[in-house]
């Protein structure tokens, strides 16, 4: 009975601002930032997120003040801020934090589960009408939400640097248009994650793409600690954690868009662009 | 000789005046007066199938749930299980399953009184807001502020591209203040935009006019899921007559023809039909027709058995008139004694044929084997009544105990079977010892007999069996001992789930809705005085470790009503500038429609791009549908401007759509507070009493039908309060009353027996030789029983009475044969033995046609009928044995002594 109107009032909430946090925003030991190069929209439109996500962490360490969140989907001012005013903690994706995890002092402390997944794929795929089976006959330009980070992409995807692929690398805002231009043959071919191939399956155009190559699994976003891991970062890591358990997280987390945080990927380290032991050296 | 005796003597000295003197007449007689009783019984004899019946309503526990009846009308319902997969689409396809087959059932008032499977926010009037969640109730609350300005500048406007633009507007904003993911939650919104863009292009293309796009009265039904949500259950309440069998045979001919024509529209859906009602008609089905089976079988068996004992087709017709008219006489008894029958005195006949029919099977028995020896129809007759007839009133009588010791049991149901069924036995012996020795008498006079006598009279190969009777005690002691351990892993299983044929849909769907979603056709009740004890016993039995859930009226009162209404009240207030009442509608305009559609179309783009991103494969889908409807009218307003125009009917539809979606949401917000006379009747009926109480369902956390889980259950809801009631209860209560009443009958019967056999015999070794083949055949039952795996349940403990009337009677006419037999050695020095007489084939014979009457149920699918069908001929068999095995050594070792 309880659920009587949830039909009719979906229909109404759908179309306004489900998320209106009224906790004042302050910084704090706990400052983060979202840092997803590539993802469509703007920082104005994921305040929202960024406010709730610092009102959780609030109540949920019973802090005094709310923490501050700053959300990045460009790399340029993401890695300024990082070097003037470094935050706490923050969430990357994997291709960011492979190209700088060397260069900025950061400790994976859990990991995203984007589409319920603990591993992501990455899959370069080209336009069925003009099959290419082999990428490295592959010509012009390759279109990716992740490729604003070309040489830590080109690592993880095809195990050598940038430079010495056949083809050049494009990040971008848009990845459907990007799919759709590589199927009208405007451009040559398109890399997807794990959760953006399985948006295009349910699409008319999967009829109309092929996989041409697959990365190895990969490890999901990361949730790192800047700095030296205390106290403070097993406090953090045992909320996160808890997430998905948590019945007061579930929006906050369909926002974030991952099911729940689990333990950092131990394969994180073989990721990080220039390491010993790495996939490639640029 | 004893008074007794000269008694004994002159009784059957009369008797054989009688029926000598005037066989036809007595035959006559018998034959006026079963036609009589036939034609009474047919025309008053009246079937209560009614299971609420079977117990007096003078037990406590029983008048408690006669009067929750009463006081809160019948819900038993029948459950559709209509399987979701736990998908949306699955749900939708179910609510699609739901719907269609409402509309079937609907046209027919008379068999389907109610349907319930859904609540809509109409139906439960300008209270419905009030129903929602506070959390709903301020999201609610949020989205009417956020489209207000959208609503009030729309309002103002009227034309479909300021419509479009609003949308735009909205989406945009949406993004701003909404998340990464701005439309997660928003694939209802999705639909709606698709549905208009849709509509708007068909309209353009010529492929359709205006319907509805938008109705807040018909959306936010609320469907009856399961909580998984993996099932969606529709409930029936169906017409019931308790003068058939199956109480609802009609309804349920016409809810499984409707589901099937359903399931011819939706193939994909899995759905079936439960609950008791179904599972009570079900059963009745399967006996039915098992039960019709095993009759064929039986006749046709025990037809072909008497014949070639009985030497020819003769003798058994006329042991068959009699038995006829005696059950014939019984039905007319059923209709003076109760005016109607029960679900378990139905079955006297069957009884009756059982035991009745042994009466005379010793009769003609005894008549043969003195016509084998003489000529002389008269003679013969006379010695079957004289020799054989005290025997036969001995065994009548020890089963008329075991059907007369439950007559005061509250279980009425048992108590109207022993009356019937105990009278239906006198009656047989009446008619074997009047109207067959008639019949005899008549047949043989007029010499209708097979000249050529019955060769199959006696079994004197047995008779070596029992010449060392010592070594045969013996033997059979040492057998019965090395089996006695299985006689301890018999148990009662209280299941009846257990009892129903195996793959029944009845029975499938119940273990399904009990495995899917804890729920359970089953529930106990309770009533509360005021909403304070609702509350607080709804609080205490959900904190019970066997209760899954607690429904109450305190599930469709909402809650926080105060604080809902004062929000509900503030944001009616910004609605309340919003009109449609004198919106403009001006003449479409193909241009100004082509630049909107241009920037909903970016605005979608945009959209889609995140979606994709999140992985909403599905939302982009309907997005995609969109864009292409916006492309295609974008490009029929291109080449053909006057167009437009066909967008007028749309637009003036969309306004007065608005206008009473406007009008019913302002009902809504401005609702008072709901008590429960506020409800609707079909809502506060299923909870509010006739005497103002209020009723709670408990429904069980784990299975009930296993009667451990039954017993913990009632026995804690008992502690919480103990006037608990419901159908758990019932089945508790009763099943342990019948457990109960079959033990006390058996005790008593076999303590009946033993003082009726003392006085009779007067000797207690007579008394231990003719109790002694039950005993052992009892023991050798357990035992064959432990080693089979079969155990007692409710069904076949029903043989137990039957077993002992009949294992009683082998004894006493093998035992009336061997003093008999004694006399006459002591007597004329002729010495006869016991297996060289027509007694122990008779005995034989007996046992054969009870084994054979039950043996059809080996084949029943009805597993209960099976198990009652297994007990009945194995205890049978080990009857004859114990018998023929036992009885004789035993009798020989006596002697000898």
């Amino acid at each position: 009975m309880n659920r009587m109107m949830t039909g009719c009032i979906i229909f109404l909430a759908a179309m306004t601002a489900l998320f209106r946090p009224v906790c004042a925003v302050a910084g704090g030991d706990f400052d983060f930032a979202v840092i997803q190069p590539g993802q469509p929209g703007s920082p104005e439109e994921a305040r929202p997120v960024m406010d709730a996500l610092g009102c959780y962490i609030q109540k949920k360490l019973g802090l005094d003040r709310t923490p501050t969140g700053k959300y990045f989907n460009r790399v340029d001012p993401a890695l300024g801020f990082l070097h003037n005013k470094r935050p706490a903690w923050g969430i990357l994706s994997l291709a960011f934090y492979a190209g700088h995890a060397h260069e900025l002092d950061m400790t994976p402390v859990a990991g995203t589960r984007p589409g319920g997944h603990d591993k992501d794929l990455w899959r370069l795929v080209g336009s069925s009408r003009v099959p290419v089976t082999d990428w490295k006959r592959l010509k012009g330009e390759v279109l990716g939400t992740m490729l604003f980070e070309r040489q830590a992409a080109a690592c993880l995807l095809f195990g050598i640097p940038a430079d010495r692929l056949p083809f050049t690398l494009q990040g971008t805002f848009h990845p459907l248009r990007s799919l759709r231009k590589v199927i009208r043959g405007a451009a040559g071919a398109a890399v997807l994650d794990r959760v953006q191939y399985a948006s295009v399956q349910s699409l008319s155009l999967a009829r109309e793409v092929t996989t041409i190559h697959m990365s190895r699994e990969l490890p999901t976003s990361p949730a790192v600690w800047f700095g030296t891991p205390g106290v403070r970062t097993r406090e953090l890591t045992g909320i996160l954690l808890q997430m998905k358990g948590d019945r007061d997280a579930q929006h906050l987390l369909r926002m974030l868009q991952t099911d729940g945080f689990v333990p950092a990927d131990p394969d994180l380290g073989r990721c990080r662009l220039g390491h010993e032991g790495t996939d490639c050296v640029p | 000789m004893t008074v007794f005796k000269q008694f004994q003597e002159a009784f059957f000295n009369g008797l054989w005046r009688l029926v000598s003197s005037r066989p036809a007449a007595v035959v006559a007689i018998g034959l006026a007066i079963a036609v009589l009783s036939g034609t009474a019984a047919y025309l008053f004899l009246g079937l209560n199938s009614d299971q609420d019946k079977l117990v007096s309503p003078d037990t406590a526990f029983h008048q408690r749930y006669l009067a929750h009846l009463e006081n809160f009308g019948d819900q038993e319902y029948l459950y559709v299980v209509i399987q979701t997969h736990g998908t949306e689409e699955g749900k939708q396809q179910a609510i699609a399953f739901a719907e269609d087959l409402n509309m079937r059932l609907r046209q027919h008032p008379e068999l389907v009184h109610a349907v319930y499977f859904r609540i809509s926010p109409a139906e439960l009037g300008k209270g419905a807001l009030l129903f929602a969640s506070q959390e709903e109730a301020g999201a609610l609350c949020g989205a009417i502020r956020f489209l207000v300005p959208f609503l009030t500048a729309w309002s103002r406007d009227g034309s479909l591209s300021g419509l479009l633009d609003g949308l735009v507007n909205l989406f945009k904003r949406e993004g701003r203040n909404g998340s990464l993911v701005p439309a997660l939650l928003a694939d209802q919104a999705f639909q709606a935009v698709n549905g208009l863009l849709e509509q708007m292009n068909n309209i353009l293309t010529g492929k359709g006019s205006y319907r509805t796009v938008l109705d807040l009265s018909l959306a936010g039904s609320e469907y009856f899921f399961s909580a998984s949500g993996r099932l969606l259950i529709v409930r029936i309440l169906p017409a019931k007559d308790f003068g058939t069998m199956d109480v609802i045979g009609e309804p349920l001919k016409v809810i499984r023809h409707a589901m099937d024509a359903t399931r011819a529209v939706y193939p994909d859906v899995k759905a079936g039909l439960t609950g008791r009602p179904v599972l009570h008609a079900d059963e009745m089905a399967t006996t039915d027709r098992d039960m019709t089976l095993a009759a064929l079988i039986a006749m046709f068996l025990a037809a072909l058995l008497f014949m070639l004992i009985l030497h020819g087709w003769l003798r058994p017709l006329l042991l068959l008139i009699a038995l006829i008219m005696a059950i014939a006489w019984s039905f007319g008894f059923a209709t003076v004694a109760t005016g109607e029958l029960n679900l378990l005195s139905i079955v006297f006949a069957l009884v009756l044929v059982g035991i009745g029919v042994d009466f005379g099977v010793h009769i003609t028995m005894r008549y043969v084997e003195v016509r084998k020896e003489t000529r002389d129809t008269d003679h013969a007759v006379r010695t079957a009544i004289f020799r054989t007839g005290p025997g036969v009133i001995l065994g009548a009588v020890t089963s008329v105990c075991a059907f007369y010791t439950v007559l005061w049991s509250d279980f009425i149901g048992l108590a109207e079977l022993g009356l019937i069924g105990g009278t239906g036995v006198l009656l047989c012996l009446v008619s074997m010892l009047t109207v067959l020795p008639a019949l005899l008498l008549l047949a043989g006079r007029h010499d209708l007999f097979p000249s050529s006598a019955p060769r199959i009279t006696a079994l004197p190969f047995l008779e070596r069996l029992s010449s060392r009777p010592g070594r045969t005690i013996l033997m059979l002691l040492a057998i019965t001992l090395a089996a006695l351990p299985a006689v301890f892993r018999v148990r009662f299983d209280y299941n009846l789930l257990e009892l129903q044929a195996r793959g029944l849909e009845s029975v499938e769907y119940e273990r399904i809705l009990m495995e899917t979603s804890g729920e359970s056709t089953w529930y106990a009740i309770l009533a509360a005085n005021d909403l304070k004890e609702v509350e607080h016993l709804a609080a205490t039995l959900s904190a019970a470790p066997c209760v899954g859930k607690v429904e109450s009226i305190l599930d469709v009162i909402p809650d926080n009503q105060t604080a809902k209404i004062a929000l509900y009240e503030k944001t009616g207030r910004h609605l309340k500038q919003v009109s449609f009442s004198r919106t403009p509608n001006p003449p479409p305009d193909a241009d100004r429609l082509i630049i909107s559609l241009e920037r909903l179309s970016l605005t979608l783009e945009d959209l889609e791009e995140k979606l994709f991103t999140a992985g909403a494969g599905p939302e982009i889908a309907l997005i995609e549908k969109g864009l292409a409807s916006i492309d295609s009218m974008i490009t029929l307003l291109r080449q053909d401007p006057d167009k437009a125009v066909l967008l007028t009917a749309f637009q003036t539809g969309l306004i007065k759509d608005l206008e009473r979606s406007l009008r019913q949401l302002k009902t809504w917000l401005s609702a008072k507070p709901i008590t429960p006379d506020d409800l609707p009747a079909f809502l506060r009926d299923l909870y509010v009493g006739k005497d103002g109480t209020y009723q709670l369902k408990i429904i069980p956390e784990h299975d009930i039908w296993d009667f451990d889980r039954l017993k913990e259950f009632v026995s804690q809801l008992r502690r919480v309060k103990p006037e608990v009631s419901g159908v758990p209860v019932e089945v508790l209560e009763s099943a342990a009353m019948m457990h109960r009443t079959f033990l006390f009958a058996a005790a008593m019967t076999i303590g009946l027996v033993t003082l009726i056999l003392w006085v009779y015999w007067r000797s207690a070794a007579a008394v231990f030789l003719t109790m002694l083949p039950l005993g052992v055949s009892m023991v050798w039952l357990m035992e064959i029983m432990g080693l089979a795996g079969i155990d007692f349940n409710l069904a076949n403990f029903f043989a137990i009475p039957i077993l002992i009337a009949i294992g009683v009677d082998g004894g006493i006419h093998l035992l009336a044969r061997w003093g008999e037999l004694q006399y006459m050695a002591e007597t004329s020095d002729q010495r006869i033995g016991l297996f060289h007489t027509g007694t122990p084939t008779a005995v034989a014979l007996s046992f054969a046609t009870t084994m054979i009457g039950f043996g059809g149920l080996l084949f029943a699918h009805h597993r209960g009928l099976a198990s009652l069908g297994w007990v009945m001929v194995l205890g049978s068999l080990m009857g004859m044995l114990a018998c023929l095995l036992v009885l004789p050594p035993a009798l020989k070792l006596l002697r000898r002594r």
